[in-house]
């Protein structure tokens, strides 16, 4: 079981966000999918939701990579830290493209029923990636 | 005290690349990247100066010029 959601969680990384092959949703994906990822307020649901979210992120960052740093699984929930890194060469949460490669980290954890996610929570580091594009100070000074 | 949070990664500010924080000293800029970086951020200029052109080649003066390049004149 352990070895099947790690290599489900991997797949939706390496074709999914690096590859762009957002139609991988439609097989590891279930319709009732549910992403709960504080960076993101509107609910995500299914595969299309997916889609759309993961979409954005590549239209933003063209480059996007995501590199999996650590893997463990319990059950049927796998747990993933990861890197990504990517070039900001479209509009992300309503900042122009800058150019900037930036790198943050995160981790993300999927619960897998019957060969395909039904829920997922992630954490990642958002105030690294606004820093990094300039959108909000590296450093405050009293 | 707690600090702010920095984030591990910071872009260069000549190239864009993204460098980590304790290795900034050993960055060394790609001359493409660098490139690539210096077109995004004047894209707004560009995108303006395209648009002058335009606007200058449908003006009276501009399709002049425009007839006597073609014609070589």
């Amino acid at each position: 079981m352990g070895d099947d959601t790690k290599r489900i969680a991997r797949r939706i990384i390496d074709e999914a966000f690096n590859s762009g092959r957002l139609e991988v949703a439609d097989e590891l994906i279930a319709s009732g999918w549910i992403e709960h990822d504080p960076a993101i307020p509107d609910p995500v649901t299914g595969p299309e939701g997916f889609k759309r979210v993961t979409g954005g992120y590549r239209a933003a960052f063209p480059d996007l990579n995501v590199t999996i740093e650590h893997q463990c699984a319990e059950g049927d929930t796998v747990c993933t830290r990861w890197t990504a890194r990517g070039t900001h060469q479209g509009e992300f949460w309503g900042v122009a493209p800058t150019g900037r490669e930036v790198t943050v980290s995160g981790i993300t954890m999927d619960r897998i029923q019957d060969g395909r996610m039904v829920e997922s929570w992630t954490n990642w580091d958002t105030l690294g990636l606004l820093q990094q594009l300039g959108a909000v100070p590296a450093a405050a000074h009293a | 005290m707690v600090e702010f949070p920095q984030p591990q990664h910071t872009p260069c500010p000549a190239c864009g690349a993204s460098v980590p924080r304790e290795a900034d000293d050993d960055h060394v800029c790609d001359e493409e990247r660098r490139l690539d970086f210096l077109l995004i951020q004047h894209r707004v200029a560009l995108a303006g100066f395209d648009n002058q052109l335009a606007a200058w080649l449908d003006s009276p003066h501009g399709r002049f010029a425009a007839w006597c390049a073609k014609h070589g004149r």
